[in-house]
């Protein structure tokens, strides 16, 4: 579909805000990180972004965020999926409160959301005190201010961007295909693999994509469920600028967080034309 | 090859009774048509047979066999739906091969058995084209090879042709012909287009609100209505409620006083076990000539006086609308020769062309919905 002109000049001042304010910090950021550290030095100097690999916390941070971020997805993903299909084979009464429970977390701010987890996850909140009634655990174990409690908190906060990216596709399933699969002899089992999966491929694919980015550049959730000795590329980012005041480092993670937001979105793009190419 | 008998099915969603009592057969390699207006229940039937959705009422029979414990996916039918309902990921080939490889049939008999199917719905070789790339009857037939590509006991198909224009249409309409009386399976075909069921049913079942209101044969139920309704249905245009006379009209003619008008039309029929009655002629049946005209016809019981009101011009004659004043509405006639608006012409029903009907009990009819 060809654009109209009338649409066009309406997102024009849109396009240029997104420009200004999306080129702009990315040509700070390049100019900051590759600073020459020396006074002789010139433009561009690697050191710093490539002094973040070198050194162990940096190294430690990069592993982290990767780590953290594919588990959360993985996890939003497989915990995600179940809900969506049963809010989505649900009637439409059941459906709206449902919804509104899947996206209550968006209303919560993230320091009331991370104090609720810090109660139940603490040495004597409800997390703990279930796993030794149930004999799985003889004492407390640290779930807060460590990387679990990363996870659960972003798991919690992002899980809603999966659920409803699913949503958007089960919900335009013409049904006669999971019948007409039926006819043709496939199983319940075999109709989910077979027809549901592929057709939701699209809405996991969105998911997968938002999850992955929002939970590698989370900030404020895995500083205040992951303390002080968790570091990740966006906390480190933080310390760096606003501890340290040293902004040349700070600027070279942030160059890291682009490199690997960049080099996510090109795995993902070139995962879902594969994937894709089938569906028009 | 296998008969279907259904027997009382009903199926409630909520309030409403989508079908009540409907009871049919479709005798083993026949081709039989659910016939009635959107709404009446007849994808419900359809969807009912082949388990999608349970009954709350009655039975289905496949082979002799209750089906009602079987899921779908053990019924071994056939379906074609309105959409067609093609997975879209998949390529034509995977498509049609989807049944036999849930059928865990060896490689090389899949690809044999695809490409007869492929050939048998005469589509050209687009097997590793996707859905999407295909016209909308190509589309159908792919619909159509997936379906029948599993060898079914008996073909369901919900109103297959709709979605085609009216040249394919009536091209798919031979090829369905074709297809079934090649494979001999036993069909069942959802349609409201009662040329469609006429053209390619042995059997015709006119369905309302939810109910059967009739079964028969095509040429049956075209010559001799069982109700208003179907009458109605099947194209019949004029139909007038009126009163069966005592006595004989004239040697083997009843006398028929229509309600709300003057007219007293001889019908030659025998008599109906109800005096009560609905009087049914077809357009074509009618005669229409200027007004002045005289002759045995023209002079005789059954012709009336009428002005023409309108006209619609349909490429192998002109349908008219006539006032008839002894009549309580406009009569519908067909007419080779040209009137204009507002001329005087002489109609004349012949006896043996009029129908005697029964009137469609009120009550009965809504029985099946609240
Ligand atoms: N899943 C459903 N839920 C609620 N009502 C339904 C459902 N399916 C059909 N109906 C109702 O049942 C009646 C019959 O529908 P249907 O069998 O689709 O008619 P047809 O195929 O003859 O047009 C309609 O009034 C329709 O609204
Ligand atoms: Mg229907």
């Amino acid at each position: 579909m060809k654009a109209g002109r009338f649409p066009a000049s309406l997102a024009t001042p849109v396009l240029l805000a997104f420009a200004v304010f999306i080129v702009a910090p990315c040509v700070m950021l390049l100019v900051k990180g590759l600073e020459p550290t020396a006074e002789t030095g010139e433009w561009p100097d690697f050191t710093n972004v490539l002094g973040v690999f070198d050194s162990k916390i940096g190294q430690q941070a990069l592993n982290r965020t990767i780590r953290i971020s594919l588990i959360v997805t993985a996890v939003c993903m497989l915990a995600g999926y179940p809900v969506a299909l049963f809010i989505s084979r649900c009637g439409p009464r059941w459906r709206g409160l449902l919804l509104a429970v899947v996206i209550f977390p968006f209303l919560i701010s993230a320091v009331v959301r991370a104090f609720g987890w810090t109660v139940l996850l603490g040495d004597s909140g409800l997390a703990n005190k279930g796993l030794i009634a149930l004999g799985l655990i003889e004492r407390p174990i640290a779930l807060v201010q460590n990387e679990i409690g990363i996870i659960v908190g972003e798991t919690h906060l992002l899980m809603p961007y999966m659920i409803l990216s699913l949503l958007a596709v089960l919900q335009r399933i013409d049904p006669n295909l999971r019948h007409a699969a039926e006819s043709l002899g496939a199983s319940p089992v075999s109709v989910f693999w077979r027809i549901v999966i592929p057709l939701t491929l699209p809405g996991l694919l969105t998911g997968t994509l938002l999850v992955f980015s929002l939970a590698m550049t989370a900030f404020a959730t895995p500083f205040l469920l992951g303390g002080g000795r968790t570091p990740i590329l966006t906390t480190l980012l933080y310390d760096y600028a606003f501890t340290l005041f040293d902004w040349r480092l700070a600027a070279a993670i942030g160059i890291v967080l682009l490199i690997l937001g960049i080099l996510f979105v090109t795995i993902h793009r070139f995962v879902s034309s594969r994937g894709m190419r089938s569906y028009g | 090859m296998s008969d279907v008998e259904v027997s009382g099915v009903s199926k409630r969603y909520d309030e409403l009774w989508a079908v009540k009592g409907v009871s049919f057969t479709a005798p083993a390699g026949s081709f039989t048509s659910l016939l009635g207006p959107s709404g009446c229940g007849k994808t419900t039937t359809l969807r009912l047979i082949a388990g999608f959705a349970a009954l709350d009422e009655g039975e289905v029979r496949i082979g002799g066999k209750p089906v009602d414990d079987l899921p779908p996916w053990r019924r071994n039918l056939g379906v074609v739906f309105q959409n067609y309902a093609l997975f879209p990921f998949m390529t034509v080939f995977d498509n049609v091969a989807f049944g036999l490889r849930r059928r865990k049939v060896a490689r090389s008999e899949t690809a044999a058995r695809v490409a007869e199917a492929i050939d048998l719905v005469g589509l050209p070789d687009l097997a590793q084209r996707y859905p999407r790339q295909l016209s909308g009857g190509q589309q159908q037939r792919v619909a159509l090879a997936r379906a029948l590509v599993i060898r079914p006991d008996v073909l369901l198909l919900d109103e297959p042709l709709s979605n085609l224009d009216a040249k394919l249409r009536a091209e798919m309409r031979f090829e369905l012909k074709r297809i079934q009386r090649e494979t001999g399976v036993t069909s069942i075909f959802v349609t409201h287009d009662q040329e469609e069921a006429l053209t390619l049913s042995d059997q015709i079942v006119v369905m309302n609100l939810g109910t059967v209101a009739g079964a028969a044969q095509p040429k049956a139920i075209w010559e001799q209505p069982e109700s208003a309704y179907v009458a109605d249905f099947l194209g019949v245009e004029n139909l007038f409620p009126g009163t069966v006379g005592d006595g004989a009209a004239t040697e083997g003619t009843l006398a028929v006083s229509v309600e709300d008008g003057e007219a007293v039309l001889h019908v030659a029929t025998a008599r109906p076990e109800d005096r009560t009655v609905v009087l049914g002629i077809r357009s074509e049946e009618i005669a229409v000539w200027r007004a002045g005209e005289t002759g045995d016809e023209a002079d005789g019981p059954n012709a009336l006086d009428g002005t023409v009101r309108e006209f619609t011009y349909v490429g192998s004659a002109v349908v008219y609308q006539v006032d008839c004043p002894a009549l309580p509405g406009p009569l519908i006639a067909t007419a080779q020769e040209d009137f204009a608006i507002g001329d005087s012409v002489r109609v004349h029903l012949p006896p043996g062309a009029i129908k005697l009907l029964r009137p469609d009990a009120p009550a009965g009819a809504s029985d099946a919905r609240p």
